[in-house]
């Protein structure tokens, strides 16, 4: 308990570790808020800036860096349709529609403060698994890493409206376009028509940007009337809007602390990586409402779960590379490098050792995720007023940024007529009333899917769905779909009464 | 009567004056390379997107040659797809003035060899600059397998689960070559990146990897991992474990291990196209040995924890050329270990 | 096309339909999940059309608007593809510009002084911004690449 209190302390009673968090969280942000920058750029560039500083002060920059890039990555997401960053995606689905509805404002209240509890939630969880962190982290392998996919891919039924039919073949298109690239098992390359740029796979920011932001940028400007033509008319974006969106998360307590213990546990699995985290605990708040008509057209919950998650993850993806020195994703891999730049060995001495750092961490990830909520509160209101602006000023820079973040986030220019393509796949799905949540599913859970299936099966062959583990996530993925079929069904059946 | 109007005018005048200015070429004097790169901007190829080993040595690398060139401003372009090969690619098509460079995996030497589609550079011809890596390859077992020596390994009677990358990546073709040449009996768990099969290992998933040597610390220090063979030797290696070349008992397993060592040993290196003028190819690796040599760059290296291995651009082309000259049945069993559609299944010699 | 809201259905048959195909020839292991998801996907679609094909196609309630509204709908995707090509030709900084500036005075028909401040702050962003504040270099375009490179500059 000494320790426990001595770290906050020693974080929150020195000034200038004070000004490091402020300028950290400030630069989280905006990382995320520029599309296709993400944290792990942030890192990479914050490496010179953290080479001459001491241990504590660095990794208290990068951890507060880290820690708010996803509450950066909704602005863009819920203001102007565009992911932030791979993992704001799934925020988009609800959280841009309710801007369009004119409650961008509570929107984003509801993000940010989802952002900090499940930031702080991710640390506590990180604080309270130190003493089991071993079996935990090495409880998950190839078999348990299938049936968590095959697990995600049972949210597709959930996230398809009232369509199961036009939702499971839009998750089918999302799952054939991530065979595409270069095929670990055989060395083929699957569905490339010899392009290079594609063995690497379909990126999925493009992929995000192109379904989901360039049709809503298009309906914008060819609606009717021109006066009409603002994302957000009538969005009220006062402190009592931010605030509606923050009572929101109280309200959905339980789906609040449900998302970010999922999001922390996925973090904490290495390899999954956050857009899976964000993408499940969207499709739960789907599953696990009374009302799952509302989500796609605006329900605060469909920005709470995948926003929780984002930022409770940071937590989970600790563990792994603090006490193993195994990143928990690309971004941390990053930061492990950063962390050995700064003198810290990750290892199982961490738990022995250099405990203290470890809480001064855990407690970095707090204070910075309350950080920038405040921050998010005290800018927000500024920021939502590019949606006021008209289409004709608006419209350029979001198709613009929409190029920027694909680009970047794609790393070849190649990328851009892959945008273009899935575009207007996009724009049709959308004329025509198809889900297209589904396809970033699909997208998103199709490689760990394969890759794992080929892994379970050289090392245990078929036996490997009797492991405890991946036994009991193969039932909880039956159950799921069993729940599935029967709402589909009584839906189905209560629209032919109501006929 | 007007043809142009004083606009359009005016825009063919600057194009033209442009073309003139390009067609003028190089300098209208003798320039001298330090002349030439003062002040001009320095892009630096690295062709793996942020983070990660190439990108750290890569920045760390051109920050300091810029820095001893003269140079004005150093800017990392990360490339990054098609595993190295289509920022390998650009590197070979830039302009050869000395003013673009940049890093790559030396595994792509293996992808020359096998006359991988995609890849266009022909790394013999390229403008070697000098190498900052180089390292040992380690077969490291988990402690979980229980075995501690290659006889180990032989007695247990059945292959040892390996995991590496995918089919075609320099981790897979290393394991298999090396599997081939001490005749190992194996079986490959693809798709398992170094990070990701570590974990496999202590997960009791897997048995072994065959890493370089600062990648397998982790798991050495952390007790999970034994080093049962190196292939090379080298800073922080204990020398009484086994050299796969010792271990050998026939000619072409010896050719393996010379391939591998080789691959291994040109690590991290930097190179411009091809074509780049004499004079400033020299001042070039000039200033890369140099780079090398300061001690301010050997202090962020060792903080980085990068460990360096320095070697001159001339030595470097030579050593490049050498590997890249191998004889036909080392390449058919390179063909066969490297698993990629088209060739027969790797086995042991 | 008569049944516009058969488009997507068409799309996807025609999509699963050639990935089937080509997967068809892989080597085992690269070819069992693609026919797993895709042969059934290929049912489901063919399932779809069928079923939306016995459905009378939907009535505009008003033809005049709802004519209007998707020739809109098409002039917005043609400057989309337009808006791309000229980044991809002339790079970020010089297509991405040009592109904003064209788009906001003869698409949305922003005055020329809106447009052109437009361009500057979008130059701003991405030049000074991007790629020399952040230090990431953006794409130079296909054919700014060539002009430049044939200008030996």
């Amino acid at each position: 308990m000494g320790l426990i209190l001595n770290s906050l302390a020693t974080l929150i009673f020195d000034p200038s570790l004070w000004l490091l968090m402020l300028a950290a969280v400030a630069m989280g942000m905006v990382f995320g808020a520029v599309p296709g920058l993400g944290g792990k750029l942030g890192i990479v560039l914050s490496i010179p800036i953290v080479f001459g500083m001491e241990t504590l002060p660095g990794c208290v920059f990068l951890v507060a860096m880290h820690s708010v890039v996803h509450t950066g990555g909704s602005i863009p997401s819920i203001l102007l349709g565009i992911p932030g960053t791979g993992p704001d995606a799934a925020t988009v689905c609800d959280g841009y529609p309710m801007t369009q509805r004119g409650e961008g404002g509570r929107a984003l209240g509801a993000s940010l403060a989802a952002s900090a509890v499940g930031g702080v939630l991710g640390a506590v969880f990180l604080a309270a698994l130190i003493p089991i962190v071993g079996p935990v982290v090495l409880a998950f392998g190839p078999a348990e890493y299938f049936f968590l996919a095959l697990l995600g891919l049972t949210f597709v039924g959930a996230v398809s409206g009232n369509d199961l039919r036009k939702g499971i073949l839009v998750g089918a298109l999302g799952l054939m376009l991530a065979f595409v690239g270069s095929e670990p098992q055989t060395g083929v390359q699957r569905f490339t028509l010899d392009q290079i740029f594609l063995w690497d796979g379909v990126d999925v920011i493009t992929a995000v940007i192109g379904i989901f932001a360039i049709p809503e940028c298009l309906a914008l400007v060819a609606g009717e009337p021109a006066e009409a033509r603002r994302v957000g008319a009538g969005t009220r974006y006062g402190f009592a809007d931010l605030f509606e969106g923050v009572k929101d998360v109280g309200r959905h307590w339980g789906l609040t602390v449900r998302t970010s213990f999922i999001g922390a546990v996925i973090g904490l699995i290495p390899g999954l990586g956050g857009d899976v985290a964000s993408w499940m605990c969207y499709g739960h708040a789907v599953q696990h409402s009374k009302t799952p008509e509302r989500f796609g057209k605006g329900a605060v919950e469909g920005v709470i779960g995948p926003e929780a998650a984002n930022n409770s993850k940071e937590g989970g993806a600790l563990l792994p590379t603090l006490f193993f020195g195994i990143p928990g994703s690309s971004g941390m891999a990053v930061m492990l490098g950063a962390f050995v730049v700064l003198g810290v060995q990750p290892g199982p001495e961490m738990a022995g050792e250099r405990l203290d750092l470890v809480w001064v961490l855990i407690w970095t990830l707090v204070v910075a995720n309350v950080l920038g909520a405040l921050m998010f509160l005290a800018v927000g209101r500024w920021l939502a007023l590019v949606v006021h602006l008209r289409a004709g000023l608006l419209v350029p820079f979001v198709l613009l940024l929409a190029c920027v973040g694909s680009f970047l986030g794609g790393g070849s220019w190649e990328n851009l007529l892959l945008l273009v393509v899935l575009g207007v796949l996009g724009a049709a799905m959308k004329r025509h009333h198809w889900p297209r949540a589904p396809f970033v599913i699909g997208l998103v859970l199709g490689p760990i899917m394969e890759l794992s299936l080929h892994q379970a099966l050289t090392i245990w062959g078929p036996s490997f769905v009797l492991r405890p583990v991946a036994l009991g996530l193969a039932i909880a993925t039956l159950a799921t779909v069993a729940v599935s079929i029967r709402t589909a069904s009584r839906r189905k059946g209560g629209s032919r009464a109501a006929a | 009567m007007r043809i142009l109007p004083p606009l359009c005018r005016g825009f063919v005048s600057l194009v033209l004056a442009a073309a003139a200015a390009g067609c003028a070429g190089g300098p209208s004097r003798a320039q001298s390379p330090r002349e030439f790169f003062a002040g001009k901007t320095i892009i630096y190829i690295v062709a793996t997107e942020a983070g990660g080993g190439y990108d750290a040595y890569g920045r760390l690398v051109s920050q300091y040659l810029g820095k001893h060139l003269g140079a004005g401003r150093v800017v990392v372009k990360n490339v990054p797809g098609g595993g190295h090969i289509v920022g390998t690619n650009e590197l070979y098509h830039a302009r050869p003035d000395g003013l673009t460079l940049g890093t790559f995996n030396s595994g792509l030497i293996y992808a020359q060899l096998l006359q991988r589609r995609g890849l266009q550079a022909r790394l013999d011809r390229m403008s070697w600059v000098g190498k900052a890596g180089g390292e040992p390859r380690l077969l490291v077992t988990s402690v979980q397998s229980g075995f501690r020596t290659l006889a180990d390994i032989r007695r247990a009677g059945r292959p040892l689960l390996i995991g590496a990358g995918g089919i075609g990546t320099e981790g897979y073709i290393d394991a298999t070559l090396l599997a081939a040449a001490v005749g190992l009996q194996t079986r490959v768990v693809l798709g398992l990146a170094t990070r990701d099969s570590q974990l496999s290992m202590m997960r009791g998933d897997t048995e072994a990897q065959f890493i370089s040597a600062s990648s397998s610390r982790p798991l050495i220090a952390g007790g999970f991992g034994h080093v049962v063979m190196r292939v090379g030797s080298g800073a922080g290696v204990d020398e009484d474990v086994p050299e796969a070349g010792d271990l050998v008992t026939t000619p072409n397993g010896a050719r393996l291990v010379a391939l591998i060592r080789a691959v291994a040993a040109l690590s991290r290196w930097t190179a411009g196209p091809p074509g780049v003028p004499a004079e400033r190819l020299e001042a070039l690796r000039a200033a890369h040995a140099s780079a090398l040599a300061d001690p301010d760059f050997l202090n962020d290296a060792r903080r980085l924890d990068l460990p360096i291995q320095e070697m001159g651009g001339a030595a470097l082309a030579d050593a490049v050329t050498r590997v890249l000259s191998q004889p036909d049945d080392t390449l058919t069993m390179l063909a066969a270990a490297s698993g990629e559609p088209g060739t027969p299944a790797p086995g042991a010699r | 096309m008569r049944r516009p809201e058969l488009a997507v259905g068409l799309a996807l048959l025609a999509l699963f339909g050639g990935m089937v195909v080509a997967a068809s020839s892989y080597p085992a292991a690269a070819r069992l999940l693609p026919l797993i998801v895709g042969i059934p996907a290929l049912a489901l679609t063919a399932w779809e059309l069928r079923a939306q094909w016995r459905v009378a196609a939907p009535t505009e309630p008003d033809a005049a608007p709802a004519r209007l509204e998707r020739r809109a709908q098409g002039v917005a995707f043609v400057w989309f593809v337009a808006f791309v090509l000229a980044i991809v030709a002339g790079g970020f900084s010089i297509g991405g510009v040009a592109a904003v500036v064209v788009a906001q005075r003869f698409w949305l028909r922003e005055s020329w002084r809106t447009s052109l401040i437009g361009g500057a702050v979008a130059f701003a962003v991405l030049f000074a911004g991007i790629d020399r504040g952040l230090g990431q270099p953006l794409f130079e375009g296909v054919v700014t690449a060539w002009v430049r490179r044939w200008l030996g500059i």
